[in-house]
């Protein structure tokens, strides 16, 4: 037996407190009457009395102390350690977005709890759990508890995961325990059916339940109307399905469209079911979202609505050049698109143009005194240093004869990016310049080990990019490649937030930090909220929700806002998936664990007879003595 | 301090009163109590015949017309009684209260009243231990009773007493009206042998038996050791509940018939006269009811 809070039993103190109590309370009080004659005489006419009579006050102090040594007992709460009476069980719940369909009330997640919940109900006291939630990542929600409360409280507070379940983390953990106690009762909670089990009792949470899916939806703008198709899918029965659809937050009459959806069992493989909806009148050119929902309830209403967001661009795309020869990098902006470019010579810019604001700033053989702090800069050819730049200048280098320009080996994700599709095959030069870089600056071409054209951030934060030779010592210029690395580098300069704006749950979805970005906010679907790190080029984030992704950029003073919509996976959308085994492999054992028992309700009843008992006799005490 | 204050209105109604005398009234001095000897008063007794010597004027001349013999005409002779009035002055008659001692010399000083309103002569006396101790002796008359009354203030409630040690031995007369005993009577002591001896001494006697409410209805409960006010050495020590209440009422009640009954074997009367009791009560309902006054 041990207690659990052995210092109450200071409270036994209490026993020679109420006996010290009855002995003042037995003396007994003198007075003097006229006489005593009658009391005298009143003993022969005394009838055979009730023995309780006499003993009510050593009864009373008996069922005192009793009380009082029951409380203690109740206060120092005693368990009774049972040998061999419990068991240790282990719950691997499935926690995956499939887990939310409903039939009827509960999900499958909440009838998987119930289970549990029975089982640590029905267990012997003592016995140990442990909770393992299995999504994307298997997590402990606690590990051999032997307290039922908190097991159940835990429990009770747990919530589904929308992505899919790691099975195989789900079975190393199981595992790792049953490799410490063989004896583990190991019980899967899932919606899933597996071929192969070992060691493992599988809680099967499926009911009949029916669902249908949106897959995807597309919209394009064209000819003053909008078209808007998408995927649907059955995963049960074959159910006729109505979508409405939804442009920019408002229902579009008559725009829906009313499919049979057989199930995708019975399609052919790789089939889907698509639907279209007629083109709508759309004189705006375009649409900030279209939102597609079906309209009949299923068992799984995260898969019911797919929101496409139009890709917005909202990066500032005028370019001011400072060149006293700007031709070369005026026409090869120019074959690159429709970007807003200014030509000005350094005097003309030191004149009118200092305090105008641009996306990119391209100094070509001119270092301002001040690097720009709202755009992208580049520096080309800049034979001082200007303060901010990132980089100072340290000398000239005039070469004997013409060198190739070397391309970095560097395999980061910002030199890929930047060099994908050029080589600089037959460039070189015969003269460059030598910088020392106090910001973070990625090489992307060298020469002699030093860096000709690197690309990073200035002292702004603001992505930069620096040549350190004249384009006129240099035939770069000339060559193919030279286009396509300026388009690199200005895809680079003016960054879109969103790569794209559709993802499935679970899936990286990528931020691009834009110039003078103070901040970066990302509000989930159900209101979490965080913060991207600005100082990184880029940000990723697992979208862990089904829903809409708020991306809010506060730049330059202002706050821009950004949408994202995460589907559902495609996998937690089938009612009844069939997965090949979930074993946890060794020789069980029927080891037992020492169980407890809990005798407070027992002392509570013993104290609630005991008290009342001492209260009948206290009663008959005092109806003697009326 | 007075112990106790008669009500003048509760006198003058005693006026009203009459005691009934039970034996042969044989007082010494004349006065209006009608004696069973023939006498001078004016009520007529009986005839009986002439004698040489009688007083002539007392011979019936109708009964002599008509029988033709002298008859003489026989009175009730009228006497002078003595009340005697014996308060037990023990400690016990005044513990904790004087409500006894009080009703004790109320009693007393009404049926003094009654006595003196008579004509008749009245002693009060308090029985301190084996003596009797004379507070009024030979009171005759109202003017009497205003000027001697008072002295009942004087009587001191203290030690034991000894009702028949008392008693006997002092001069209660014969024949000669009311004996009076008021008492609590809570004692094992002898008392039965003043009885005995004032109804030998054909005295009229009424024991009257006060009691305080303490004692007729005990409120001690729980665990007492009790003394007994008039010998410490006398001591009840238990856990007084319902049980031994309920003896001490049987106890009591045995008492009480004990010393009843004990009266009614004699003649004499019997009075219980609870401390709360009113005199007007006791005297114009209970004594009226018992037949010792009219």
């Amino acid at each position: 037996m041990s207690l659990m809070y052995p210092l109450c039993l200071l409270a036994l103190l209490g026993v020679p407190v109420v006996i010290l109590i009855y002995i003042l309370k037995r003396q007994y009080t003198e007075q003097t009457v006229n006489s005593t004659y009658i009391w005298t005489l009143s003993e022969k006419f005394l009838k055979r009395r009730n023995p309780l009579s006499g003993l009510t006050g050593v009864i009373s102090l008996i069922l005192q102390i009793l009380m009082i040594i029951l409380i203690v007992f109740a206060l120092v709460h005693p368990l009774i350690k049972l040998e061999g009476r419990a068991e240790e069980y282990c719950f691997v719940i499935d926690s995956s977005g499939s887990m939310n369909m409903k039939d009827g009330e509960d999900t499958r997640f909440e009838r998987g709890k119930d289970e549990i919940e029975k089982i640590i109900n029905e267990s012997a006291k003592g016995s140990q759990y442990t909770l393992i939630s299995m999504g994307d990542s298997a997590t402990t929600v606690y590990e051999r508890t032997s307290s039922k409360e908190i097991a159940l409280k835990l429990l009770d507070e747990l919530k589904p995961a929308y992505s899919g379940s790691d099975l195989q983390a789900g079975a190393s953990a199981m595992q790792e325990l049953f490799n410490e106690t063989p004896s583990v009762n190991n019980y899967l909670i899932t919606d899933k059916i597996f071929n192969l089990r070992e060691n493992v009792e599988i809680i099967n949470v499926v009911k009949d339940e029916n669902n249908v899916g949106i897959t995807s939806v597309n919209a394009v703008c064209e000819n003053g109307e909008i078209k808007i198709n998408g995927i649907l899918n059955s995963y049960k029965m074959q159910n006729t399905v109505t979508v409405d659809v939804y442009i920019d937050g408002a229902p579009v009459p008559q725009a829906s469209a009313t499919v049979m959806c057989p199930p995708l069992k019975e399609m052919p493989a790789g089939m889907d079911t698509p639907f279209e909806i007629p083109p709508i009148p759309w004189k705006s050119g375009t649409y900030v979202s279209v939102r597609a929902v079906i309209r009949e309830e299923d068992a799984l209403k995260d898969d019911n609505e797919v929101i496409a967001y139009n890709k917005e661009n909202n990066s500032q795309s005028s370019i001011i050049i400072v060149s006293p020869s700007p031709l070369f990098l005026e026409v090869a902006i120019d074959a690159l698109g429709d970007y807003n470019v200014t030509t000005v010579t350094p005097a003309e810019y030191e004149l009118s143009y200092e305090d105008k604001s641009y996306g990119l700033y391209i100094f070509d053989s001119y270092a301002p005194t001040k690097t720009p702090d709202d755009g992208a800069v580049w520096m080309v050819n800049v034979t001082s240093s200007s303060s901010n730049s990132g980089f100072t200048y340290r000398s000239s280098v005039e070469l004997e004869e013409p060198t190739g320009f070397e391309r970095t080996k560097s395999t980061s994700s910002i030199a890929k990016k930047l060099l994908d599709g050029v080589n600089a095959n037959g460039a070189y030069l015969i003269k460059y310049l030598r910088y020392s870089t106090y910001t973070s600056y990625t090489p992307l071409f060298t020469t002699n080990g030093v860096p000709l054209i690197m690309a990073g951030e200035n002292s702004y934060g603001n992505r930069s990019v620096v040549f350190a030779f004249d384009l006129h010592d240099s035939n770069i210029a000339m060559t193919g490649d030279f286009v396509n690395l300026i388009g690199n580098l200005l895809d680079y300069s003016f960054p879109s937030v969103l790569d794209k704006t559709s993802y499935f749950v679970g899936e990286s979805a990528i931020i691009n930090t834009v110039a003078n970005s103070k901040s970066i906010k990302i509000t989930s679907p159900l209101g979490d909220v965080k913060y991207l790190d600005t100082a990184q080029t880029l940000n990723e984030f697992v979208v862990n929700e089904p829903g809409t992704y708020t991306i809010s950029v506060v730049s330059g003073g202002t706050e821009s806002e950004y949408k994202i919509y995460s589907e559902l996976g495609l996998d937690e959308r089938t009612p009844t998936r069939v997965e090949d085994a979930f074993s946890v492999y060794g020789t069980p054992t029927n080891d037992r664990i020492d169980g407890e028992f809990d005798p407070l309700i027992i002392i509570f009843i013993l104290i609630a007879v005991i008290f009342a008992a001492d209260w009948m006799v206290y009663m008959y005490e005092k109806r003697q003595l009326r | 301090m007075s112990k106790f204050t008669i009500n003048e209105e509760l006198l003058s109604e005693i006026e009203s009163l009459a005691s009934i005398l039970k034996n042969n009234v044989a007082g010494m001095f004349g006065g209006n109590r009608q004696s069973k000897s023939f006498g001078s008063s004016c009520e007529f007794a009986d005839y009986r015949d002439y004698m040489p010597g009688d007083d002539i004027n007392r011979i019936d001349w109708n009964a002599y017309a008509r029988f033709d013999k002298l008859y003489e005409k026989l009175y009730y002779d009228e006497r002078q009684m003595h009340t005697k009035i014996y308060i037990d002055a023990s400690r016990s008659m005044c513990h904790g209260g004087e409500e006894k001692a009080e009703q004790a010399l109320k009693i007393a000083a009404c049926f003094a009243y009654l006595s003196v309103c008579e004509m008749e002569k009245v002693s009060i006396y308090a029985i301190h231990g084996n003596e009797l101790e004379e507070i009024i002796g030979g009171m005759v008359g109202k003017e009497s009773f205003v000027t001697y009354i008072n002295k009942l203030n004087d009587v001191e409630f203290f030690g034991d007493s000894h009702i028949s040690e008392a008693i006997i031995p002092s001069s209660v007369g014969r024949g000669d009206g009311f004996s009076i005993v008021i008492s609590d009577f809570l004692t094992d002591e002898n008392y039965e042998s003043a009885i005995d001896h004032l109804v030998s001494k054909k005295k009229d006697v009424v024991c009257i038996q006060v009691l305080s409410q303490d004692e007729i209805n005990p409120q001690l409960r729980g665990k007492m050791h009790l003394f007994d006010s008039e010998d410490a050495s006398k001591t009840y020590r238990k856990k007084i509940d319902n049980d031994i209440v309920k003896a001490y009422k049987e106890a009591l009640r045995f008492v009480i018939e004990r010393i009843k009954g004990y009266c009614e074997a004699r003649g004499a009367y019997y009075l219980l006269a609870p401390a709360s009791a009113s005199v007007t009560d006791i005297f114009f309902n209970r004594l009226v009811d018992m037949g010792v006054l009219k």
